[in-house]
């Protein structure tokens, strides 16, 4: 098989995802927010193997931009913006290859309780800051998903 | 925040949300474990049909029989409703990863005696032949 023929197409995999999240909802209801935070944190060790990626000596933003920029070069988002307030993590994902599962998600009215990308980078702060931390919403507009985390340690 | 107490948050003062944003924060919320004298983590076998079921009819019954013996509980989630939490107590008593926890039971001699709460009058939530159908509307 052709490399062109072995990739995956992007509708089976976000028609997939979108199942699976309604199986979640389906059986978790309002908690399946809470069930959902690993979603995609194991890619963490692939991309800082892949891109070799070291967080050390950076600020929270900066580690999370790094783990995006990964994201963006493999072609999984495209763009971002970063930012911490008052210890909000607030991201903004440009053309996300999951945008489409966020728009079923609210056709079906669920509520978007997941991020892949979000947690990530709240994976990254978890293991290099030592931060808890709790999704507060996520919404989309247009080709860009906000997502917003508060951060903070027990 | 939002999406623990929904909308009626909105009309909270931003004074009481602070505070129950940093009660909720501070991981004091289920500290009444640490003093408890028995806590019973119920764990369901993964592989059936009704793991959760199953569990929650058994603490129902653990409460009542608690109860008729002159004990107090409080059955508890917050530990575990986090997956990543639930991982932490998971590894913390070794349970194998073919079982999930359900919940977490409190148990003790009571030194508060709580109001039963309000409950909602039994026709504004039984239906008849479908959801939404009060019985007068099937005759």
């Amino acid at each position: 098989m052709s490399e062109k023929e072995s990739k995956i197409d992007k509708e089976w995999v976000n028609e997939i995802f979108y199942d699976l999240l309604k199986v979640v909802y389906d059986g978790f209801g309002g908690a399946s927010r809470f069930r959902c935070y690993l979603v995609g944190r194991t890619m963490l060790e692939y991309l800082t193997k892949k891109f070799n990626l070291n967080f050390s000596n950076l600020t929270v933003p900066e580690a999370a931009k790094k783990v995006l920029e990964s994201l963006k070069t493999i072609g999984i988002i495209g763009g971002y913006d970063v930012a911490l307030n008052d210890m909000v993590l607030d991201l903004k994902i440009h053309n996300c290859a999951h945008l489409q599962v966020q728009k079923r998600v609210k056709e079906s009215k669920m509520p978007a309780f997941v991020c892949p990308c979000m947690n990530l980078c709240l994976g990254l702060i978890e293991k290099n800051f030592g931060l808890d931390s709790e999704m507060i919403d996520i919404t989309h507009e247009g080709d860009t998903c906000h997502v917003k985390a508060m951060l903070f340690k027990y | 925040m939002a999406e623990r107490f929904g909308e009626k948050i909105k009309t909270w003062p931003e004074e009481k949300k602070k505070r129950v944003f940093e009660k909720l924060t501070s991981g004091k919320v289920s500290a009444f474990l640490a003093e408890a004298p028995v806590n019973i983590v119920v764990c369901a076998y993964k592989n059936v049909w009704d793991p959760r079921e199953d569990c929650s009819a058994a603490i129902q019954n653990m409460l009542l029989m608690a109860k008729a013996l002159g004990l107090g509980t409080c059955w508890v989630i917050g530990p575990v409703t986090d997956v990543r939490d639930e991982m932490k107590v998971k590894e913390l008593l070794n349970i194998p990863e073919e079982y999930k926890i359900v919940s977490v039971v409190a148990l003790g001699y009571p030194d508060e005696d709580p109001k039963p709460r309000p409950r909602k009058e039994l026709e504004e939530v039984t239906f008849y032949e479908r959801f939404g159908q009060k019985k007068e509307e099937t005759q």
